[in-house]
């Protein structure tokens, strides 16, 4: 993908000395992160960690969306929120603290959540989306307009002790339709999780977003890591897209 | 022959164990197992991998490593290694 750069500053340069000297990334790849812009679909157990990390690496700017305020059984996994900030706005919190992390960067704190309403807008804000929300309808509602305006989509999911993984090039891989054609009727809400667990996929999000946008490396693209943490079990299953999707299929370069 | 089922995430939490063998008839298709799964298992289970009409739901599969077109479900053979992933998000 194609992502206009901006040039750094030598604060900048002292910031990032450790990852400038990444091979196949250098200061290109970080003038991409900071003329970059990234879509958090709620900052939750999984997004607060993308968020922390994407921030940490220099992106220039995150739109993060999230409704609600904050309750006490976010604080196992919801590393952007504080306990003195109970009750107010998940995004409020968050903004504060990646701005305590990163004071350079753009934020932009959207106190809803993605619908058919607003997938539109706000991924067309963007360069690239990271979806950790936990309602299908949402996620489906990001896959469509990713799919439809050719923004990689990366895919975080988790439960338990296990998570996946995947990132959607439009056209070139399956989407999330491909995977699951129609809400899973047995889905909850609610889920048992480690914080540890939304954290370790988080920063394996965060990364693919990094590959993507700094143009290094071989992000998860027709492929998906699993992992199970209680017996620390990895594996990598390739994916392959639904010729009857109706999101993706008419696009035509198949993986 | 034997066939080889593994589960992920609610579909792990729901049979009690990550992976079990079923002994199926040479004839037995995808479908069918789904169907001996859930037979097997019951409600909790049937949920999550049959329809209303005892069809499968189209959870993310895979017949040895490789994922399943729904549109052309593969042949099982002796040996095969099934793996069924239950649907999960984020949070």
């Amino acid at each position: 993908m194609t992502v206009q750069g901006k040039p750094l500053t030598d604060e900048d340069r002292a910031i990032y000395e450790w990852q400038l000297d990444v091979p196949g990334f250098g200061e290109e790849g970080q003038e991409r992160l900071k003329g970059a812009s990234v879509l958090i679909s709620r900052v939750g157990g999984l997004g607060s960690v993308v968020a922390y990390e994407l921030a940490a690496a220099g992106i220039g700017r995150l739109v993060l969306v999230h409704a609600g305020n904050i309750k006490p059984s976010d604080l196992n996994r919801q590393l952007a929120m504080t306990h003195d900030a109970l009750g107010t706005p998940r995004v409020v919190s968050a903004k504060r603290r990646l701005n305590e992390l990163n004071p350079r960067m753009s934020i932009d704190a959207i106190s809803e959540n993605i619908t058919d309403d607003n997938a539109e807008r706000l991924v067309g804000e963007v360069d690239l989306v990271v979806d950790c929300a936990p309602l299908f309808e949402e996620r489906f509602a990001m896959n469509r307009e990713a799919v439809r305006q050719g923004k990689p989509l990366v895919e975080c999911a988790m439960y338990e002790l296990e998570a996946h993984i995947t990132t959607i090039i439009p056209g070139q891989t399956p989407c999330l339709a491909c995977l699951h054609p129609e809400e899973p009727p047995a889905w909850r809400r609610r889920f048992p999780v480690f914080g540890a667990v939304s954290g370790t996929v988080g920063c394996m999000g965060a990364m693919e977003a990094i590959k993507v946008l700094g143009g290094l490396g071989a992000p998860l693209a027709g492929r998906m890591v699993t992992m199970d943490l209680r017996d620390m079990t990895f594996r990598t299953m390739k994916l392959t897209r639904n010729p009857n999707c109706p999101i993706c299929s008419h696009l035509n370069k198949r993986c | 022959m034997n066939i080889t089922v593994e589960y992920t995430a609610q579909l792990k939490a729901r049979t009690g164990c990550s992976d079990e063998t079923f002994e199926v008839d040479s004839s037995c298709d995808l479908p069918a197992l789904f169907s001996a799964i859930a037979g097997r298992h019951g409600d909790p289970v049937r949920e999550i991998v049959l329809d209303a009409q005892d069809t499968p739901v189209q959870v993310l599969c895979f017949v040895n490593d490789k994922q399943v077109d729904w549109g052309a479900p593969p042949q099982l053979a002796e040996g095969a290694k099934i793996t069924i992933m239950s649907p999960i998000s984020g949070g």
